[in-house]
């Protein structure tokens, strides 16, 4: 009440004083040591924290203590472009490794019909802005086809990043003029994530053969790839290239719900000797006549595959175990 | 009691102990609370207090809570197997980067917890009392509760809930430089937006988004 005469300057002065003021706290919950407070902030979402971050100084210097920042999931509610701009400018941390974020899912609303959100150039210029430590990278639900400041998305991100997933994800489809993709990145670029060890795009089924061929060049240590229910992903000799070019360094390989046959697994037995986890539940033209050379696989520790494909797969493993010679005669095939 | 002095010396599965309360009150300890103190059991190993019998003094815990903590302890003593015996600072790093849920507490704990949160402040007491005596299951319970508590609350109910008066959280406290954990310093960066972020707005977490 007495405030309503003051100044301009005045009030100014008043808010100052009362930040500088220190306030007594004697709340009961003013007790509990800071650790404790952490500990319970821990099971708070984003927005919870956030509140949490206003209800006064102690409060505040907890919420935004960097145990807490080293991993921001939004993924508790879907959010568009704009509010996830609106956040990163926002909460801009360099501690943060791991990003999840939720797009719009597809659909309807009372209005319109509602397409997924745009990877716009933009929010992958503002996370590589406000994340420069980002490690791995959630993305579900967002779209990467063309957009109007068509640009290669991915160059965008930040190049230190350890792992990209990207689910329910729509790609960029074929063209006539085939060009028309975004993991395709330029010459002239000259970009790479050298640090990328893994990759997913689980559940994007407009993901193509025509994308992946891309990969090597663009993540050349990939550690592990995902492509689980892509299922436009079928058997074809770029397919096989690709996967073959991870000789080197690929340990996890996800093809369930693909369209791939034996003559892909062929080649992976054939070449990526370092596999310890495989993946091709529900991939319906792989046949059980694959097992001698899925037992060439010596590092393979999981295979998840259909019931009978598995037990022909362990029996013969039992077999071959003390019988090195015969394995290698059927690999040679 | 005096049978007890016999069984200490057995030296076998049912062990017994004693501790005192901070108001005097003495209140014996079996397995099911050594196993998942980590306090009395650090205690135990250091001093060798089996010989001389005396109750162990816990001055910061009041006998209420400590009592509650005993039950609390009887009726999980069963689920320790579940409980990894996470003794290396690795496996506290790991779990700080799991989801962490907090709906996921079990009825019998929720009827035991609701015996502090209907008494205003004992609440914090036993959280206390379990940060002091490290029962990590004791401790999950009750920050949980308070989590809960927090939840879908705006800020004004959440300082009148836990009775905290306003206090203007002010500029630049959310630096790095300024976290409880953080031992780096730097990004003045950082700050300079943040500082321009706050000084337009006292930080009104509604208008988060949009």
């Amino acid at each position: 009440m007495q405030k309503c005469g003051m100044s301009v300057h005045a009030r100014k002065k008043a808010k100052k004083t009362l930040e500088q003021e220190i306030v007594v706290q004697d709340g009961q919950v003013f007790m509990l040591p800071e650790e404790t407070l952490l500990y319970i902030f821990k099971y708070l979402n984003i927005s919870e924290l956030i509140i949490a971050g206003s209800i006064c100084k102690a409060w505040r210097r907890i919420a935004y203590d960097d145990e807490l920042w080293k991993r921001i999931d939004l993924t508790y509610r879907p959010s568009s472009v704009h509010q996830l701009m609106t956040f990163f400018k926002r909460f801009d941390r360099s501690i943060t490794t791991e990003l999840r974020i939720q797009g719009l899912p597809k659909g309807y609303t009372k209005f319109k019909r509602v397409n997924l959100c745009q990877c716009s150039k933009s929010l992958c210029d503002q996370i590589q802005k406000s994340y420069k430590n980002l490690k791995d990278l959630y993305m579900f639900e967002f779209s990467f086809r063309e957009t109007h400041d068509r640009a290669q998305h991915i160059s965008c991100l930040p190049r230190n990043l350890e792992s990209i997933h990207l689910i329910k994800c729509e790609m960029p489809m074929m063209t006539i003029q085939g060009n028309l993709d975004f993991l395709m990145v330029k010459n002239s670029m000259d970009f790479f994530l050298p640090r990328l060890q893994v990759l997913s795009f689980k559940n994007s089924p407009c993901i193509t053969l025509l994308s992946v061929s891309y990969l090597p060049k663009l993540c050349p240590n990939l550690i592990e790839l995902d492509l689980s229910k892509c299922c436009r992903i079928s058997s074809s000799r770029s397919l096989s290239i690709m996967l073959m070019s991870y000789e080197r360094t690929l340990r996890k390989l996800h093809l369930q719900q693909t369209n791939i046959d034996d003559d892909t697994i062929h080649c992976i037995c054939r070449k990526l000797k370092r596999l310890v986890f495989f993946d091709i539940r529900e991939c319906k033209n792989v046949t059980i006549m694959i097992v001698p050379n899925l037992c060439t696989l010596n590092q393979l520790q999981t295979l998840l595959a259909e019931e009978q494909l598995l037990n022909a797969y362990v029996e013969m493993k039992n077999m071959t175990q003390d019988e090195e010679n015969e394995t290698d005669a059927i690999c040679i095939d | 009691m005096a049978t007890n002095v016999e069984e200490t010396y057995l030296y076998s599965s049912p062990t017994t102990f004693k501790v005192s309360s901070k108001d005097g009150e003495i209140f014996d300890i079996d397995d099911s609370f050594i196993n998942q103190s980590k306090t009395i059991k650090n205690m135990l190993n250091v001093l060798d207090i089996a010989d001389n019998h005396m109750p162990i003094p816990l001055q910061n815990i009041k006998g209420t809570m400590l009592n509650a903590a005993i039950v609390f302890c009887k009726y999980h003593k069963n689920d320790l197997l579940s409980i990894p015996d996470d003794e290396d600072e690795d496996d506290f790093e790991r779990d700080a980067y799991e989801p962490r849920r907090s709906d996921d507490i079990s009825e019998w704990d929720k009827e035991f917890i609701k015996q502090f949160t209907v008494e205003e402040g004992t609440l914090f007491d036993i959280i206390m009392a379990a940060n002091y005596l490290d029962i990590k299951a004791l401790l999950a319970v009750g920050c949980k509760t308070i989590a809960n508590m927090v939840r879908g609350k705006n800020s004004d109910q959440v300082r009148q809930m836990f009775n905290i008066s306003y206090d203007p959280p002010g500029e630049g406290l959310n630096t790095p430089r300024n976290s409880v954990t953080s031992k780096e310093s730097g990004d003045n960066q950082l700050l300079t937006t943040q500082e321009k972020e706050s000084r337009c707005k006292t930080p009104s977490p509604e208008l988060m988004y949009d």
